[in-house]
């Protein structure tokens, strides 16, 4: 009878393992192979596969800010409106003239200052951090509305100063973007794993009192987080303003959930102290590849959007049963 | 001894004290700055637009005195504006106006309750995040919102439905809104002061493990207190669906967090355990007054955000400040 | 006929074993004591009865039926009612609706609240006391939140009534109330039991005790047969040898700690000691004194007030963080691993290095430097471990705790606090623990301060001591000077009566 327990415990770790470590790519190739064949080839064809590639890539950088910040046991619901900033930011500079390569750097300067705020505001006042980035969401919103008002804005000079950047470094957008991706996601493992800023991020997630009682400095992580999680939403905004070649109010409105159902699926625990950023990165992927063969399927925007909510809740859900299991058995 | 024990009544009865000063304080100011404000229609459509959120806000506080979250409220309520116009215009002749309308109102109640259902489920049985349940549940009510009239924005075909909206109760001048939000509240801060299950709700929300020693089934008290904000925001979205004559996925986006705002603004704690009802109704009240009066100060109806935003982020520093010092 | 019975009772904790093969049985009327050190298993056998556990293993009759106690509403119908350590009111609530939480009178579906406060007052004047029954319990004192925890059980219409150290936030007055009652309720034919650390109570209420030791029965006795001597001896098994302290600490060394009017605002005031190197020095204070804030105050969690001084070799230091604690070389060992020790989510070499890289400057961790620290203390510990990489929550309790000790050992401070560094361990690590602070004191000539409201554990390991009286003062002395009964009584302050409620809060 003991027996058995310990064996059924010691088979459900493995179980919650795999799962937290894995599952993120058995869903990749999942979804590759079920869109290959729902969509008839077309999903397949390598113009359609560049195009998810951009798309992983800026959502990648997006949900990697997103998981330093669910890491810490936070949210950042602002990363869609600090998206939206930066590209306000972009279409002000467009629109009083100044040198479109300080109004690049402006936007991403903008949107970091952003999160710095909102981990200021997070650790200083002790707001739960989904209040604090869901007002900061709606303050930023209401200000991109008031700059831009409800129409669209075009910006041809920070699209060539973008193109003229590109073209100084020899690489098309997808490639650069795909580039800065993978080396964010790259400093960002080897922050995790052989910094000290790394294993506090993970201790401070995982258990912040016994934190403290380590010495960890639990503000400035958080602080940091915060402010990585705006910077890198800025910089997204960035290599996306090329393609996008101008600004609307809900430009950046989707990233908030796809970066929230990325880091679920790539493994990050929602209440803090467990992910990776490898796991993110394929995470970011699959919602790409979903968002992407939705639309080869036009689904409309809002079953998109109840699907991924459902693929979020499904995520959770399942991870704390087998948690649960785990500890009640 | 008798005077203190009134006064402890009328506190109950109205929770946060200082709300009620505030709130003259704003209006005295509104009527010295711009007393344009204060014409029949302006305050009538004030008052029947906050009535219809506090639908929304009083199973808002519901759900925040259980320590937890519901961001469903707002596309629950577009939900059901999309169902009353897809009612109407489906079976509008075909079915008297009476009957459509009980229709109207018994299909979002239920379509509420489910959302509701899929909500507490999950937060009290799976113990997911509540607001990431919520949130998907949120994403689900927009999504059949949307699924049922392909996203186009459709006006009601019976428009005396509009007088559930705009019209007077009986004789008096009081809008329907208004008078039905106020039985509602009389009923549910009855339910919450004077029943088992209103003090179950509380103490599950000021410590869950204690309640549960107590011999209190607390997933099922969590659920319900789902259940009930999805219906409460069902009937919510069946009045807005009058007062704009509309029904559209889109109708109530965002007005989760009016909401919460509110709430928060009322002293409702989000750590759990405490909350009055009609605090968090007054703080309605006054977000939407603050809302409407932008627009008099010749500001960009654009910035309501930034003036929501900053609301909330001040009203929950005062809470977690007050909660700190006891 | 017994009015319950549990046979062969078991329960494991993450195949930890909290209770193995308990037989336990009580009477009509009699109140039956359960004592035992901490983690002999008494709390665990309550929360089995009182439905908190449910995965527990053996049968339990009542009235000789075989019954299974699946929930706690399931134990409350059956007629049990607990009164556990500050788990069983809700803080938001006041003290009337927590009295009746579970059991409210109504009529219909409404609750009579008249009829309730009249209930409350009633039964609080029972203790001669005047309690603000409108406010919430989390701002009452802490005897005040115990009386109507109380009361609480008390109401429930209970065959079986468990108070589970019930007494000691109470004063001598309200102590003497409280076991008339429990005569009282045993006379009408209740059967209670009662657990308490405090020995001299069982003789004061109790008809039989039973002891409990490492999740064992050890006996079970008539109070009127046997003396304090006998179950003490039963509790703490083979007879203790009492370490001989063999080091004379030269009094004419600089001390290497000076602690002066440490004062933490409601918990502490003006305390003041000195810390020799290679000494251990004992702080005893009973459960709820503050001790432990000591500790946490010298390492920089709470913020002590302005007024005091700390000197380490002589320099002033301020220390307002752990991380300025650790470089400044004190170190702490805090209670309670679970919460404040250990990072559940992370590898135990992870765990061990945590403290290490925050105290030193260095940015980069690489793999090797995780492995090599983590390997030499796992060694050292001998740490049960498949590998350092494995998940501390997977070791075992006495393991956690050495990697909890072995997380501050790494910082090589020279003041190490440990604030009861034995919580929930078996008896082996236990000693294994005790020889490695006993020669990390002497071989290393480290300054170890020992927090603890373990008597035992105190006089066994400690060179000095201070006791932290219920009057806020501080006695020094030796452990040769004094016997169990006089250091306890000084702790409880047998001639001060008013107990000073504000040394311990309801919050945490």
């Amino acid at each position: 009878m003991k027996v058995e327990r310990k064996e059924e415990r010691i088979a459900l770790k493995i179980i919650l393992y795999i799962f937290r470590n894995y599952s993120v790519y058995v869903t990749f190739f999942l979804i590759l192979i079920v869109s290959g064949i729902v969509s008839r080839g077309i999903f397949i064809r390598p113009t359609n596969l560049w195009a998810v590639m951009l798309r992983s890539s800026i959502l990648g950088l997006v949900s990697l800010g997103q998981m330093l910040v669910v890491m810490t046991g936070g949210i950042d619901l602002s990363v869609g409106s600090l998206f939206s900033l930066s590209l306000t930011i972009m279409a002000l500079g467009e629109f009083t003239r100044i040198n479109p390569y300080i109004a690049i750097i402006l936007a991403i300067g903008g949107g970091t200052m952003v999160g710095l705020l909102n981990g200021i505001i997070v650790v200083t006042t002790k707001i739960y951090p989904f209040i604090v980035t869901f007002a900061t969401m709606m303050i930023l919103e209401s200000f991109n509305l008031t700059i831009l008002g409800a129409a669209a804005f075009n910006f041809p000079t920070i699209q060539g100063a973008l193109l003229s950047i590109m073209n100084f470094l020899h690489l098309d957008e997808t490639i650069l973007s795909v580039a800065l991706w993978v080396i964010a996601t790259s400093v960002t493992f080897f922050m995790c794993r052989y910094s000290t800023f790394g294993h506090n991020l993970y201790a401070a997630g995982g258990n912040e009192i016994a934190s403290v009682f380590s010495g960890v400095n639990i503000k400035k992580v958080k602080i940091l987080s915060y402010t990585c999680s705006g910077f890198l939403s800025a910089l997204a905004a960035v290599m996306a303003a090329y393609r996008l070649g101008g600004t609307n109010v809900g430009a950046g409105s989707g990233y908030q959930l796809n970066s929230i159902a990325a880091v679920v699926v790539g493994g990050v625990s929602l209440y803090g102290g467990v992910g990776n950023p490898i796991g993110v990165a394929i995470g970011s992927i699959v919602i790409a590849m979903l968002l992407n063969i939705m639309n080869i399927l036009n689904v409309d925007p809002f079953i998109q959007n109840a699907i991924q909510g459902l693929i979020i809740l499904g995520y959770v859900a399942l991870s704390n049963y087998l948690q649960w299991l785990r500890l009640e058995r | 001894m008798n005077n203190e024990k009134m006064i402890r009544q009328i506190r109950m009865f109205l929770g946060n004290f200082n709300l009620v000063p505030i709130y003259l304080a704003f209006l005295l100011l509104l009527a010295l700055t711009t007393p344009e404000f204060f014409n029949t229609f302006n305050l009538r459509s004030t008052v029947t637009f906050s009535s219809i959120l506090g639908f929304l806000v009083l199973g808002e506080t519901i759900v925040i005195i259980t320590k937890g979250i519901d961001l469903s409220v707002g596309s629950i309520a577009s939900l059901s504006t999309v169902i009353t116009a897809a009612l109407m215009k489906f079976y509008g002749k075909e079915l008297n106006n009476v009957l459509i309308f009980a229709l109207c109102f018994a299909i979002s109640i239920l379509a509420g309750l489910g959302i509701g259902t899929i909500n507490g489920f999950f937060v009290s049985y799976c113990k997911v995040p509540p607001f990431i349940s919520t949130l998907a549940g949120l994403l689900i009510g927009s999504g059949f919102a949307f699924f049922i009239l392909r996203g186009v924005p459709t006006p009601l075909a019976i428009s005396s439905f509009r007088t559930i909206a705009r019209g007077n109760f009986l004789i008096f001048p009081i809008p329907i809104p208004f008078f039905s939000l106020l039985i509602f509240g009389i009923t549910f801060w009855y339910l919450l002061s004077r029943t088992s299950w209103g003090k179950y709700l509380y103490a599950v929300g000021g410590n869950e493990y204690a309640s549960f020693l107590s011999g209190i089934d607390t997933k099922r008290i969590m659920l319900s207190a789902y259940q009930v904000s999805g219906v409460l925001a069902a009937i919510g979205g069946v009045m807005l669906a009058a007062l704009s004559n509309a029904g559209f996925p889109r109708a109530a986006e965002g007005y989760e967090f009016r909401a919460i705002t509110a709430a928060v603004i009322g002293g409702v704690s989000l750590s759990g355990g405490e909350g009055n009802l009609f605090s968090a109704l007054l703080g309605i009240f006054i977000l939407t007054t603050l809302g409407k009066s932008i627009i008099f100060w010749q500001i960009s109806p654009f910035m309501e955000g930034i003036f929501i935003g900053s609301v909330l982020l001040g009203a929950m520093y005062i809470s977690v400040k007050g909660k700190k010092k006891r | 006929m017994p009015l319950l019975e549990m046979k062969k009772i078991q329960k494991t904790f993450l195949g930890v074993v909290a209770l193995n093969g308990v037989d336990f049985d009580l009477e009509k009327g009699e109140v039956h004591c359960l004592v035992g050190e901490n983690g002999a298993g008494k709390s665990t056998l309550v929360k089995i009865l009182s439905g908190a556990y449910t995965d527990y293993h053996g049968e339990i009759f009542l009235d000789s039926q075989p019954v299974r106690i699946d929930n706690p509403r399931k134990s409350r119908h059956l007629g049990i009612a607990a009164i556990q350590q500050h788990r069983d009111l809700v803080p938001t609530l006041n003290a009337v609706e927590n009295m009746f939480l579970g059991q409210e009178m109504k009529r219909g579906k409404t609750i009579l609240f008249q009829k309730e406060y009249a209930r409350a007052k009633e039964m609080i004047a029972i203790f001669g006391r005047t309690i603000d029954l409108e406010i919430p319990v989390s701002s009452l004192s802490v005897s005040d939140q115990e009386i109507v925890a109380i009361c609480k059980a008390l109401l429930s219409n209970c065959k079986i009534l468990i108070l589970d150290e019930t007494a000691a936030p109470l004063d001598r007055q309200e102590r003497v109330i409280l076991f008339q009652k429990i005569r009282e309720l045993a006379e009408k034919g209740l059967g209670i039991i009662y657990i308490s650390h405090d020995l001299e109570e069982i003789f004061e209420v109790g008809d039989r005790v039973t002891v409990l030791k490492d999740g064992r029965k050890v006996g079970t006795r008539e109070v009127t047969k046997t003396d304090l001597e006998e179950i003490v001896k039963m509790m703490i098994g083979t007879e203790q040898k009492k370490p001989t302290t063999n080091k004379d600490i030269q009094k004419s060394i600089q001390p290497i700690l000076r602690v002066r009017n440490l004062t933490v605002e409601k918990r502490l005031k003006n305390i003041s000691f000195d810390l020799f190197g290679g000494e251990i020095l004992g702080i005893y204070g009973l459960a709820g004194s503050g001790i432990e804030y000591i500790g946490y105050a010298l390492f920089g969690v709470v913020p002590k007030s302005k007024n005091s001084e700390i000197y380490l070799h002589e320099n002033r230091v301020r220390l307002g963080n752990p991380k300025e604690s650790l470089r400044m070389g004190i170190a702490l060992i805090p209670d309670d691993r679970r919460i404040k020790g250990l990072v559940s989510t992370r590898s135990v070499g992870q765990n061990i290095v945590l403290p290490l890289i925050n105290k030193t400057k260095q940015r980069l961790i690489p793999s090797q430097f995780v492995y090599t620290i983590s390997r030499e203390y796992i060694e050292k510990l001998h740490i049960k471990t498949p590998s350092y990489l494995q998940l501390v929550e997977y070791l075992s309790g006495g393991n956690q705790q050495k990697v909890l000790v072995a997380k501050m050992l790494v910082t090589n401070c020279n003041v190490l606090i440990l604030i009861e560094p034995t919580e929930g361990i078996d008896v082996g690590t236990r000693y294994e623990l005790y020889q490695l602070f006993r020669n990390l004191s002497e071989d290393t000539h480290k300054g170890l301060i020992l927090i603890s409201t373990d008597l035992d554990q105190i006089l066994a390991l400690s060179d000095r001591i201070l006791i932290l009286c219920r009057d806020g003062n501080l006695r020094e002395g030796f452990p040769q000077e004094w016997n169990k009964q006089e250091i306890f009584e000084m702790a409880l302050g047998a001639n001060s009566v008013k107990y000073n409620s504000n040394t311990k809060g309801c919050e945490k």
